[in-house]
């Protein structure tokens, strides 16, 4: 007779499927938002929120549940940072072989002058360099540690919290009128 | 010390201050950072700010866009988890019941039966009714899917209620018509393909019975897929799903033979609830956007716990089958037409 305690058996494979499913449930939503922040295209952070569930498919489960979260988001930006350079790519081509120059200026989007400029906390982020705003994004929008923003990111835990208290700090200055807008920072990610 | 470390220090100090705000301190570090900010009022008006704009932070992403997976890509992750022996079918197929009896010698009366109806349902075209159905029209240019059905479970679901069905809705006033053409193809959407395709030849199959002579064994679509038209008659109380699943709502349709694989299918229907079955359609969406009167082609498995399909057509009607929906192709009034079937038989003389 079988009895609780016993060998833990392997995971039927229903286990199994409905492993994924939960996963798919419940972190669908939340990776793509990740995903199109980097990729900045939806249908793009589709794409590669997709492709991580489907490499979820064939992980072996009992290996991956206890760092699921951390691995979901380590694969979701490691392919939506590739999509994002594939782009930047082949878009450097296309401006190389066009004809005309941007004007020079502020990027597209950003008008010249901006009134009310941090009405809301996220467009004052939006002047954040890139590494902060993913830590930040992380752990107030997707609710990761310290220790997990650094297993998905790759940077120290000390890095991570230094990131944090930097960007938290600059845009509490930013919020309260101390410090204007400046040219738009562009570390990269992976970087 | 220097006017550069005691900087580096505060610097540090307040690293320290913000991780305990949000907090990531160990709780041996977190006891003696509380013991630092009794005596510290600037500390503390550090961690309150932190801690304000945290969540103020949290508060402005939680309202970002909301994006979700295409249907088609949760079906996708979904076939990667059936795995590739599992891709063709869509649910587990169940025992089949025997064959029961041949309806075949009855397919003139379902005929004249229905070019009767279909005239009345359909006022648009002449009406001779008893044709094949074929989608007229640009196919996908005027008009868009809409899926309200976002999938945030699993569609293919090895057990009812997994998913949600997906529904697309035809928007273009006018641009399909619903025409009888035998031998036709039928024109499906991109979406409807990928059911199509996984529904048995037998039953995608455009013709008549009267050409086949194979009947329709209703018994043995059991647990099998299948793919039907019909008129939305009723829709039934929503059904709460429980546990994270969605919602359901049991359809009455009443039985059109555009499918035009065979007419013998709405006798066996007639047989076990006046040419009516059911069809069970899952939602997350707060309100079922199909609406009575509605044409519908339904494409699922019929399930096979119904009231035994005895084929006598001396049997009380019992409930009528019922499809599970994965996908439904839904056409609004004024989205279609029912037009002469060319080439076709005149249509029978009505009875007064």
């Amino acid at each position: 007779m079988l009895c609780s305690g016993g060998l833990m058996s392997r995971p039927t494979r229903a286990e199994g499927l409905e492993w994924v499913r939960q996963a798919v449930a419940r972190f669908e939503r939340p990776l793509v938002r990740y995903a199109l922040h980097i990729t900045g295209d939806a249908e793009r952070a589709r794409d590669v929120v997709q492709e991580a569930f489907l490499r979820l498919c064939d992980q072996d489960r009992e290996y991956l549940r206890p760092h699921l979260t951390e691995w979901l988001y380590t694969v979701t930006r490691n392919l939506a940072i590739d999509v994002r350079r594939k782009e930047q790519r082949m878009r450097l081509l296309a401006e190389a072989t066009a004809d005309g120059h941007a004007a020079p200026g502020d990027p597209p989007g950003l008008p010249a002058e901006r009134e009310d400029e941090y009405a809301s906390v996220l467009t004052a982020m939006e002047e954040l360099p890139n590494n902060q705003q993913e830590v930040i994004r992380l752990k107030f929008q997707h609710g990761l540690s310290y220790k997990q923003i650094s297993e998905v990111t790759g940077l120290s835990v000390t890095n991570v919290g230094f990131l944090l208290h930097v960007g938290l700090k600059a845009l509490r200055r930013r919020l309260a009128g101390e410090e204007g807008p400046r040219e738009r920072q562009t570390a990269r990610y992976g970087t | 010390m220097s006017v550069n470390e005691r900087a580096m220090n505060t610097e540090m100090d307040e690293l320290k201050l913000t991780a305990y705000a949000l907090g990531e301190l160990e709780i041996d570090e977190r006891a003696a950072v509380e013991a630092h900010l009794e005596r510290d009022p600037a500390g503390r008006a550090h961690v309150e700010e932190v801690r304000a704009t945290a969540r103020l932070l949290s508060a402005e992403l939680a309202e970002e866009e909301d994006v979700a997976l295409t249907p088609l890509q949760q079906m996708a992750i979904e076939r990667r988890l059936q795995g590739d022996g599992d891709a063709g079918r869509l649910l587990p197929r169940r025992r089949n019941w025997g064959l029961w009896a041949s309806v075949a010698a009855s397919t003139l009366i379902v005929c004249t039966v229905m070019a009767a109806v279909i005239p009345n349902v359909f006022p648009v075209g002449r009406g001779t009714g008893g044709g094949t159905a074929q989608r007229g029209g640009s196919p996908d240019a005027s008009r868009g899917p809409i899926l309200f059905a976002p999938l945030a479970g699993n569609p293919l679901a090895a057990e009812p209620g997994g998913g949600v069905t997906l529904i697309e809705v035809e928007k273009a006033p006018d641009s399909a018509a619903l025409q009888g053409a035998p031998g036709s193809d039928y024109r499906a959407t991109d979406l409807e393909k990928t059911f199509l395709e996984q529904t048995p030849e037998e039953e995608r199959a455009i013709g008549s019975p009267l050409e086949n002579q194979t009947g329709y064994d209703l018994n043995a679509r059991r647990g099998k897929r299948i793919a039907w038209f019909g008129i939305v008659r009723d829709i039934g109380k929503v059904q709460r799903g429980e546990g994270g699943r969605p919602d359901s709502y049991e359809l009455l349709l009443e039985h059109k033979h555009f499918d035009g694989f065979t007419d013998l299918h709405i006798l066996a229907l007639s047989l076990n609830g006046a040419g009516e079955f059911r069809a069970r359609v899952w939602t997350r969406e707060k309100a079922l956007s199909v609406k009575p009167l509605m044409l519908m082609r339904v494409y699922g498995t019929m399930r096979d716990d119904n009231a035994p399909l005895t084929g006598r057509p001396t049997t009380q009607p019992t409930d009528p089958p019922t499809v599970e929906v994965e996908y439904a192709r839904v056409f609004p009034w004024k989205t279609f037409t029912v037009r002469e079937r060319p080439g076709g038989e005149p249509p029978p003389a009505r009875s007064p």
